[in-house]
């Protein structure tokens, strides 16, 4: 029994953080919003040559071995440096697709992604219906021995930019997988930002003409969601770990505030009442962190204790880190509510990690329905 | 003990409902309701429609032009607006510094004031909070220093609410370094307009623009803008604490809140039913209405008790904790309710928006934005950290 880094952890924690101290303070991130016009894909290649853009994939297929805390080691440190780029979407997701589908053209688009020669996107939103909205938001549709593509999505992320789009459709229970060049015609992208600089967007099909040989896979829809849910999973335990890395920094800014910020004469962090909520926060961001090793090293286990231990994360992230985020913008006073302070981007980017990959209330039901199997 | 309303205050909801109808348009209401805000113009016409209809001035004497509202009708009042969605009264003038004005002002300062709020000329702001006082407001810094007729005053006032506005600011000073803190402060009205001052905008997490920081630089202003006596401003600055109380608990707002929540939920879907319908999610919205419920009730017994004479005590503390808790607690459950939604920046809350349009329902247009305003109301008007203080040293004796 071992929840201690190895070696190699530590230099991968190290790396990160040398790299995102450097590129990602919260100045060098102002820049980088100010002057990207909201589409961020600056560090993209750098990603890349450290090697992050393979970091989820095992070596047989171009990465640089697929191991789950090592992965999420990173995706804390992304947090932590609220990085921009939608790595998750980008990377881990459409990555991820391509490794469990193993058909001959995807580890060529493996290779692409892990270079980060090409970007890919999977057409997905990240919410609670995300399986209702696989099934029922596009249909394909004959007209005059032609095939089209109809249907609209919303609140799909990571889909601002692409060279391909990876979009599941129904067809008689099975779920086909087509990859369309961003070049094609038929398709409508709108794009809105949100209150944590990301982009979510909208995309309407109207008469996309589809082609066969755009078909990179097909499976019975059974198959494909036991995939799926496997890779939903990685994904929000990847966002719970981007969650701790910004809790813990949120409760180092918050520590040092209580202990630099002077009122009635004193250190504010002097006063008892706020030493036992400091103490409070102490607790809380341990018990997620050992909450979030438990769901490391149980993520291979059975599915149904693979999903309790995810929900559980994402319980606790929609809960008591939360209020934890919550505490911190109140002991920062109005300074908390500022936008030229860190703390409160850190707080918007809590707010929509929430949100995302299904409320409190649906992991609350998915952890009951594993609970008994 | 019992709740209804006399013939008077029924005619009374009656008249505030046709007067909401007359003077405000539906566009205008559900602009607000959508998210949207009212410009400064807006929310002037509607305060000069209330003047005209001698229902601004709600807690002034009536020989000052007030209406001397018993607290039962200005309850009813607050609550057809809140549910109206019509403009707030922005409080600085009418509601603080009005009242000061009267208790403490000479008859010059009520003649060049008074009907100047009654008419809305004037927009004031507050410059009480200071970039190193907060919390402990009897710390401040800002000084002036008397030259002939005049003070000479150099200090920074932050956190100052729509100060963008205004053509005047009544302001907490030091005039006295070496006395108590409490006892070197005075009260003093400034000319916004003055040579020295200047304003700039602190946008907030939201991205709106509804505070700032004035910088004030050997800024003159005659000691005829002096209320009450030098080094007397922390008298002055209790009494207008003690006028700040009125509907300080913002249950009617909080009620109009839980009500859009409802509706809300009746149309969001979860598990291919509404949401409403989910016992979790009910179960959160039956708490928020126990605690509206005992907020409102609590509220209602310190009117009754204002109504028979006694003036609100530090009791109305415990409406500022709970009623801010409140609204904050409804913006999250609503944030909950929308979904992904909640996460698209609004598209009318602020101007200055990246959004050409916004994608979802109307109802979830501000809903993420809103959320993160409010953080607000825990740490502003006194913090709740300040309020328990005045609640455990005035109520419970500690």
């Amino acid at each position: 029994m071992n929840l201690t880094f190895s070696e190699e952890q530590v230099l991968i924690k190290e790396n990160a953080q040398k790299f995102l101290n450097l590129h990602y303070s919260f100045e060098k991130r102002r820049e980088i919003i100010e002057e990207s016009g909201g589409f961020y894909f600056k560090h993209w290649k750098d990603f890349a040559e450290l090697g992050w853009l393979g970091l989820a994939f095992p070596e047989k297929v171009g990465g640089y071995g697929g191991n789950i805390s090592n992965l999420m080691i990173l995706m804390e440190c992304l947090g932590s440096n609220l990085t921009l780029e939608p790595f998750t979407f980008n990377n881990l997701i459409i990555g991820k697709l391509f490794q469990e589908i193993q058909s001959d053209k995807t580890n060529n688009f493996l290779e692409e992604i892990i270079t980060g020669k090409k970007l890919y996107s999977f057409l997905f939103s990240p919410t609670e219906n995300y399986k209702n909205n696989i099934l029922n938001n596009l249909k394909i549709v004959n007209e005059n021995g032609k095939v089209f593509l109809k249907g609209s999505c919303n609140c799909v992320f990571g889909i601002e930019k692409f060279d391909y789009i990876l979009v599941p459709v129904l067809s008689d229970n099975n779920i086909l997988l087509y990859l369309l060049s961003q070049k094609r015609n038929g398709y409508e992208i709108r794009n809105f930002e949100t209150i944590d600089n990301m982009k979510c967007s909208n995309i309407d099909f109207n008469s996309l003409e589809l082609n066969k040989d755009e078909i990179i896979f097909k499976m019975s829809k059974a198959d494909f969601f036991e995939i799926f849910d496997y890779i939903y999973d990685l994904a929000t335990l990847s966002t719970c770990s981007q969650a701790l890395g910004i809790i813990d920094r949120m409760y180092d800014l918050t520590l040092d505030y209580c202990k630099t910020r002077k009122q009635f004469g004193k250190s504010i962090g002097s006063f008892q009442v706020i030493q036992h909520r400091l103490v409070d926060m102490h607790i809380t961001k341990e018990e997620m962190r050992s909450l979030n090793y438990m769901a490391q090293v149980k993520f291979d286990d059975k599915i149904e204790i693979r999903k309790k231990n995810i929900s559980l994360n994402k319980i606790f992230l929609g809960s008591r880190a939360k209020n934890m985020a919550q505490e911190c913008i109140q002991l920062h006073g109005g300074m908390g509510v500022a936008k030229e302070m860190s703390i409160g981007h850190y707080f918007s980017k809590i707010t929509s990690f929430c949100t995302l990959f299904g409320s409190i209330d649906y992991h609350k039901e998915r952890y009951a329905a594993n609970d008994f199997q | 003990m019992d709740l209804n309303l006399s013939d008077e205050d029924k005619n009374f909801r009656k008249e505030v409902k046709d007067f909401i109808k007359k003077n405000l348009s539906s566009e205008q209401q559900k602009k607000i309701k959508n998210g949207g805000s009212y410009t400064k113009d807006e929310t002037i016409k509607w305060q000069r429609a209330l003047f005209k209809n001698n229902w601004f001035a709600n807690n002034w004497p009536k020989t000052y032009g007030g209406c001397e509202w018993s607290p039962m009708k200005r309850y009813i009042f607050d609550q057809e607006t809140a549910y109206a969605y019509t403009p707030q009264i922005v409080p600085f003038g009418v509601t603080m510094v009005g009242p000061v004005i009267i208790e403490f002002g000479t008859e010059l300062q009520k003649k060049s004031f008074l009907p100047k709020i009654l008419n809305s000329e004037h927009w004031w702001c507050q410059g009480y909070s200071e970039p190193g006082s907060g919390s402990d407001l009897a710390s401040l810094k800002t000084k002036a220093i008397s030259e002939g007729n005049n003070y000479i005053i150099n200090g920074t006032k932050t956190w100052t609410t729509l100060a963008q506005h205004a053509d005047w600011m009544f302001c907490l000073v030091r005039t006295d370094n070496t006395s108590k803190p409490q006892e070197g402060i005075s009260f003093i009205l400034i000319d916004m307009k003055s040579k020295g001052i200047t304003v700039d905008p602190i946008i907030t997490l939201d991205e709106s623009h509804e505070v700032n920081t004035v910088y004030l630089e050997d800024v003159v202003v005659p000691k005829d803008n002096l209320i009450y006596q030098e080094n007397k401003g922390w008298t002055v600055a209790k009494y207008l604490l003690s006028h700040e109380r009125t509907s300080i608990a913002q249950v009617a707002r909080s009620k109009s809140a839980i009500k859009k929540l409802k509706m809300i939920a009746s149309h969001e879907v979860f598990d291919n039913s509404p949401l409403i319908d989910n016992t979790r999610f009910r179960d959160k919205l039956t708490e928020l209405e126990m605690d509206l419920h005992s907020l409102e009730y609590t509220e209602i017994r310190i009117l009754s008790e204002e109504a028979k004479g006694s003036s609100p005590g530090p009791e109305a503390s415990f409406l500022k904790i709970r009623g801010s808790e409140l609204q904050q607690k409804i913006s999250e459950l609503t944030l909950e309710a929308v979904g992904a939604f909640g996460l698209i920046k609004s598209n009318s809350y602020n101007q200055d928006n990246s959004n050409e349009y916004f994608p979802g329902a109307e109802y979830a247009n501000n809903v993420g934005a809103e959320y993160l305003n409010l953080r607000k109301t825990t740490i502003y008007g006194g913090s709740n950290e300040i309020q328990k203080n005045i609640l455990s040293k005035m109520v419970l004796g500690l």
